[in-house]
């Protein structure tokens, strides 16, 4: 018998790696003003 | 010739070619002023702040590879494809600890090159430079011949001629800045590559009916979304390997490792690792909705750019060729400057000409960028496969070399035999397995072949290495400063 993944199982994951995916530019943005203003980005 | 699946007309395709050409190669000549001296063009200063080291490991680790591959192993792997391509990030998050021991151990190192030259002598690092020279180009290739194929799919420029830009763009700029400007030109590919990737998967989750994508893959590809699909969970295993392997050993994150300030290596690859994990799955579900769609797909890797032109017409094309430009951009600059390393620090300066001065090193480099350069366009002139087979044949290589740099990093009774027949059992035996039972297997029986080898050998030779041998005195930058 075959196990499917469920169909909202599926559709969260991929919601939710694409949220993820846009806080992470949000973050570097972030840690690039803070590196900016520490002087430390090189 | 316009294609007839191409969405953007090739006068748009090239202008923003042109464009993001421009910006690429001003931004290199800018940030190359930074680079005073050797140490500067190859390791940007060794002073790279948090913000560029994390989105430098990202964006250099999500390349063409990740944007075209993901959605054709969704497309032929199903769901557990997605989730396979994403195990590769587990590469960057076992290597933050490393890169902080490599920083402490080799305050003065350029090369993953230079490490196993000292830790294991000199046949363990002849074998090392083939493995890791031969897959440095093998990954150059398989993303000019990406760039090729984006351009032909999305705008109908004749495959050759894409080709052609993107490697001249991304070697002009690597040989104007170094790694000054792979590293900051990696940032803003980072971010455009991000918005890209949301805009474009949030955009085809509102216009397409989920339910019924799922309906049809029930019905017509049931395995696609099947928990138990067997070459699926072989492909994990064999991906997680592939990607350790290729982190490992590779001195693209070697020479991060050496570039970033004391303190920031670890925080950056962990971060990096994390921020990576769902990349292939936000990149690879589209493919999951061209059955649904009716998409006639010609080449398997072409799925996510024609599913993404398809739902969201010219401007989804525009982004899609921005995000695809940017991930071959980040990492092909990142190829070019760490295998560019590599020759000129293991081969040339090491081997050939141990009295070269600094000038002539930079011009070695420089030399070695447009070779290196030149040769990949060469070989990607014909399009000898898919990206997976030209990706793949350099996995069980990699996945050789795991073993040998983490235990030689731990372990003061690593052996040096231990490590040389682990490169060579586990590639071997890899190969016959790529060859003989599938791409799926060969980096997982190569991983385990090595590790087999490494232990046994432990045991059998009983090396007892000095950890003060790797702190070798910086030449070059003792050459700048005077």
């Amino acid at each position: 018998m075959m196990i499917k993944f469920p169909e909202l199982l599926l559709e969260l994951i991929i919601a939710g790696s694409l949220l993820f995916s846009g806080i992470v530019a949000v973050i570097l943005i972030y840690l690039i003003i803070k590196d900016k203003k520490n002087n430390e980005v090189w | 010739m316009f294609d007839q699946t191409a969405i953007l007309s090739t006068y748009i395709g090239w202008l923003l070619l042109a464009a993001l050409g421009i910006l690429w190669i001003w931004l290199g000549r800018y940030w190359g002023k930074k680079a005073k001296n050797m140490e500067g063009f190859m390791l940007a200063g060794r002073n790279v702040g948090l913000a560029l080291g994390v989105a430098t490991t990202m964006a250099t680790w999500i390349t063409s590879n990740t944007t075209m591959l993901a959605p054709q192993f969704a497309l032929e792997l199903g769901v557990w494809g997605m989730f396979a391509y994403s195990t590769a990030s587990f590469g960057l998050l076992l290597f933050a600890p490393l890169a902080k021991r490599i920083r402490n151990l080799m305050p003065n190192g350029y090369t993953s090159g230079d490490f196993i030259r000292l830790r294991y002598g000199r046949p363990a690092w002849v074998v090392f430079l083939l493995i890791s020279i031969f897959y440095g180009f093998t990954w150059l290739i398989s993303m000019g011949m990406a760039g090729g194929i984006l351009m032909y799919a999305l705008a109908g420029i004749p495959y050759a001629l894409g080709m052609t830009a993107i490697l001249f763009v991304c070697v002009s700029y690597t040989l104007f800045g170094g790694l000054f400007a792979v590293i900051g030109t990696d940032f803003i590919q980072s971010i455009i590559i991000l918005i890209g990737i949301v805009v474009v998967g949030f955009g085809i989750l509102s216009l397409t009916d989920f339910n019924a994508t799922y309906t049809y893959l029930e019905a017509d590809k049931p395995m696609l979304i099947n928990m138990l699909l067997p070459a699926a969970i072989m492909a994990i295993f064999n991906n997680l390997m592939f990607g350790i392997g290729e982190i490992f050993h590779s001195n693209v994150w070697w020479s991060r490792a050496f570039a970033m300030r004391k303190g920031v290596g670890k925080k950056a690859y962990l971060l990096g690792g994390l921020f990576w994990l769902p990349i292939p799955i936000a990149a690879g579900f589209i493919a999951l909705a061209g059955g649904s769609l009716g998409i006639n797909v010609t080449s398997p890797d072409m799925i996510g750019p024609l599913v993404a032109a398809h739902v969201l017409g010219e401007t989804g094309a525009i982004i899609v060729f921005a995000v695809l430009f940017c991930s071959l951009a980040s990492s092909i600059d990142s190829l070019l400057a760490a295998t560019a390393d590599l020759i000129t620090e293991d081969i040339y300066a090491k081997l050939i000409n141990p009295e070269a001065d600094e000038k002539r090193l930079r011009k070695i480099s420089a030399g070695i960028i447009v070779g290196l350069g030149v040769l990949t366009w060469l070989v990607c002139l014909p399009r000898v496969g898919t990206l997976a087979t030209v990706l793949f044949f350099a996995g069980p290589l990699v996945a050789s070399t795991i073993w040998p740099i983490a235990t030689g990093l731990y372990w003061k009774k690593a052996s040096a035999k231990g490590a040389l027949l682990g490169m060579i059992l586990g590639s071997t035996i890899g190969l016959i397995a790529y060859f003989q039972l599938g791409w799926y297997t060969a980096s997982l029986i190569s991983a385990a072949v090595s590790m087999i080898t490494v232990l046994v050998s432990r045991g059998l030779f009983k090396d007892d290495f000095n950890w003060e041998k790797l702190n070798e005195p910086d030449i070059k930058s003792m050459e700048g400063a005077s």
